[in-house]
């Protein structure tokens, strides 16, 4: 990786023999004889045929989770159970799509460190708003979520240590 | 210098790593870039998924989406969605097989998907304005719009590079079939997070 790197790499894949050495993020990172583009990939007929057999496999898959979707919506549930009944069926189709179509479950190291990150702060945003409301009642003694005025006029002093 | 002086000549700029994986990522670099504005968007629409559980929870009545969104055409659209997504990665499969012919068929199909969705949107959302449901009229309405329409806007924006894939297939193909098999896959990951995120909005809004 230096300033005279230039990706020319058809014919000579071995192309930092003379270079400083490299610190692949994975050991397979150095494309020894794959010259096709992505070494997580396998461009036989047989390997893509395997593949396109799993994606219609997951695509019957969706169609089905998604009737069962529907079909708990129609179940008379208390609200709570319906949701959380709802958010595990989408969350099993979303992972079927992330782990085949989007091939999460061959990809490269450094994605799913990025993955990670996301899905950390993406739960704190969720959480957040969840948390503040379920912690209404220590701040706000009286506080009733299914009233229509929800706030008392004069907040309680904060219990020591937090923020607010 | 006088190489890439004559190299200039033909390819004005050489984009490195559009094909081969970089030995430090392990990646071409289309796709950690698409990973990485994908993470982006993840913040996105998880800004407007907080935001309607703080609506909600603080709501003291909360409508049923059920009762008042069009729940059968949702569910067309949601099939129509998830098919587009398997037409991608059927088109990617055949590119990478050789078989360009069946490649532009299915990123054709996907195109037509897309132009489906948006019309099926435009029939739900039609009936809405005409029954003067609009964004102002509940926070309900405000929440189904933005997100909805936030999604909208990201199948339109696949549309339009579905399209240029496809007007420009025959070129990229016959020049740098590597390349333009990658930029179909990269565009794949983008669609597929467009369907993941009809996958929660779909339940979220119109069913629970």
């Amino acid at each position: 990786m230096t300033a005279t790197h230039h990706d020319h790499s058809e014919g000579n894949p071995d192309q930092h023999a003379g270079g400083p050495p490299v610190e692949p993020f994975s050991e397979e990172a150095h494309p020894t004889h794959h010259h096709d583009h992505d070494p997580a990939h396998d461009n036989s007929p047989e390997a893509v045929r395997k593949e396109v057999r799993k994606y219609i496999t997951v695509f019957v898959m969706l169609m089905i989770l998604t009737l069962v979707t529907v079909g708990i919506s129609y179940i008379e549930l208390p609200t709570w159970q319906a949701i959380a009944l709802g958010l595990l069926v989408a969350t099993i189709k979303g992972s079927l799509v992330a782990a085949f179509f989007m091939h999460l479950l061959s990809e490269r190291k450094l994605i799913y460190a990025v993955l990670v990150l996301t899905v950390f702060f993406f739960g704190m945003m969720l959480w957040g708003p969840w948390h503040q409301r379920s912690n209404a009642e220590k701040v706000w003694p009286g506080y009733d979520l299914n009233a229509s005025q929800p706030a008392p006029k004069t907040p309680t002093e904060p219990q020591s240590g937090s923020g607010h | 210098m006088d190489a890439h002086a004559a190299h200039a000549d033909h390819h004005e700029i050489e984009i490195p790593y559009t094909v081969h994986s970089r030995p430090d990522t392990g990646l071409y670099n289309g796709k950690l870039g698409i990973w990485l504005f994908l993470a982006s968007e993840v913040m996105l629409f998880g800004a407007l998924f907080s935001t309607l559980i703080l609506l909600r929870t603080g709501a003291p009545v909360w409508p049923e989406g059920s009762k008042i969104l069009n729940v059968p055409l949702a569910t067309l659209n949601t099939f129509n969605l998830i098919a587009s997504s398997v037409t991608v990665v059927l088109a990617w499969a055949n590119l990478r097989l050789g078989n360009l012919k069946k490649g532009k068929f299915y990123l054709a199909v996907t195109l037509f998907c897309g132009f489906v969705f948006m019309g099926i949107k435009a029939v739900e959302y039609g009936s809405k304005f005409s029954h003067g449901l609009l964004p102002s009229t509940h926070n309900f309405y405000a929440t189904y719009y933005v997100m909805t329409g936030l999604h909208g806007l990201h199948v339109v924006g696949g549309m339009v590079v579905f399209a240029y894939l496809l007007m420009t297939a025959n070129k990229w193909y016959a020049t740098k079939p590597d390349q333009f098999t990658n930029r179909v896959e990269v565009t794949g990951l983008y669609w597929h997070f467009v369907d993941l995120v009809w996958i929660f909005l779909f339940p979220i809004l119109y069913l629970l």
